[in-house]
């Protein structure tokens, strides 16, 4: 099942504007290597769900994938057919806002190779520019 | 083991203007700070940083209107994407320091003769070394890889970095492999 909140203090929020890039989220943490987005968006619960089954169909049973992302927040939609007007519409998805740079998955226990393999299958599914990256260098 | 020397010039404006022209004229501001003397606001080349990232050693010698001063390098500020360092934090040291300390052990590979009965019995999970205060390593790999039943890993066999001494007796055993069928 998709991404959601288990509750929220407002069901209807606005949209907002995505600006700047990620100061958090934009390093590799749990794994050795990490999808990174280049751009800003939403990418929905399905879509994280997407990817989450096409990296870990990749990756079973030699890797663990991870997801960096959560959906927090609601978009809300007009049904087919209705004129406008008569308040703001229902709750129709959920959505993770993604600045340039956050770190959307990451990989643990496969090479280089087989992570752009892999990534290259997940960002097929995404609707921002992404890119593969490792650990930042750390300094002995 | 020569470490890098890292030329820097110093810097007698800062402030956000001033460090992004540094930034887009090739160099990184940095600070250097410590060890009974002033803060020193310096800058030094980005190509000079990159190196020093690539060889991965912290410690570098910062050499400043002539003089050298060993630091190491406390910090690293990177940008969003991780691509370019933004500022780098350097702490002086004392060239002489040494120190003794307790390096944590760190167990690669797994003998083949584990398959066949034998089991790994673990008596040291550090070791004592005697080290430069400012080059202590994060830990001392234990390679256990090509280890046969009945032979054990001890001091001695540990590779130790240079200019470092391992202060625990020689025959000390940290780990040994032994036969559970003929287990006593």
């Amino acid at each position: 099942m998709a991404l959601m909140p288990k509750r929220v203090k407002h069901r209807k929020v606005q949209r907002g504007r995505i600006r700047g890039n990620a100061s958090r989220g934009n390093t590799v943490v749990f794994g050795e290597w990490g999808l990174q987005s280049l751009d800003p968006g939403h990418v929905t619960a399905q879509t994280i769900e997407a990817c989450r089954i096409a990296a870990t169909q990749y990756v079973r049973g030699i890797g663990k994938v991870y997801i960096r992302i959560f959906p927090q927040k609601s978009v809300t939609s007009r049904p087919l057919e209705t004129r406008m007007g008569k308040g703001k519409g229902e709750p129709d998805r959920w959505v993770a806002v993604v600045k340039p740079g956050t770190v959307l998955f990451e990989l643990k226990g496969v090479s280089r190779e087989a992570a752009r393999d892999c990534f290259n299958r997940v960002a097929h599914k995404l609707p921002v520019k992404v890119r593969l990256i490792g650990r930042r260098p750390e300094l002995e | 083991m020569e470490d890098y020397r890292l030329v820097a010039e110093r810097r007698t404006s800062t402030g956000k203007r001033d460090t992004r022209k540094l930034r887009s004229a090739g160099r990184v501001p940095a600070n250097l700070y410590g060890f009974h003397k002033d803060n020193v606001a310096l800058s030094v080349s980005a190509d000079d940083v990159e190196k020093v990232v690539a060889r991965g050693s912290r410690v570098v010698d910062v050499e400043v209107d002539g003089s050298v001063d060993k630091a190491v390098i406390q910090e690293l500020q990177w940008d969003t994407f991780s691509t370019h360092v933004r500022h780098v934090d350097m702490m002086r040291v004392d060239p002489d320091g040494t120190a003794t300390v307790q390096v944590p052990l760190e167990f690669v590979g797994e003998p083949p003769a584990l398959k066949t009965g034998g089991q790994l019995r673990y008596h040291q999970k550090h070791v004592t070394i005697t080290c430069a205060d400012y080059r202590v390593p994060r830990h001392i790999d234990v390679l256990l890889g090509s280890l046969e039943m009945g032979e054990s890993v001890t001091v001695a066999d540990l590779p130790i970095p240079e200019g470092m001494k391992a202060e625990d007796p020689a025959d000390t055993v940290i780990v040994e492999l032994y036969d559970t069928r003929h287990a006593e």
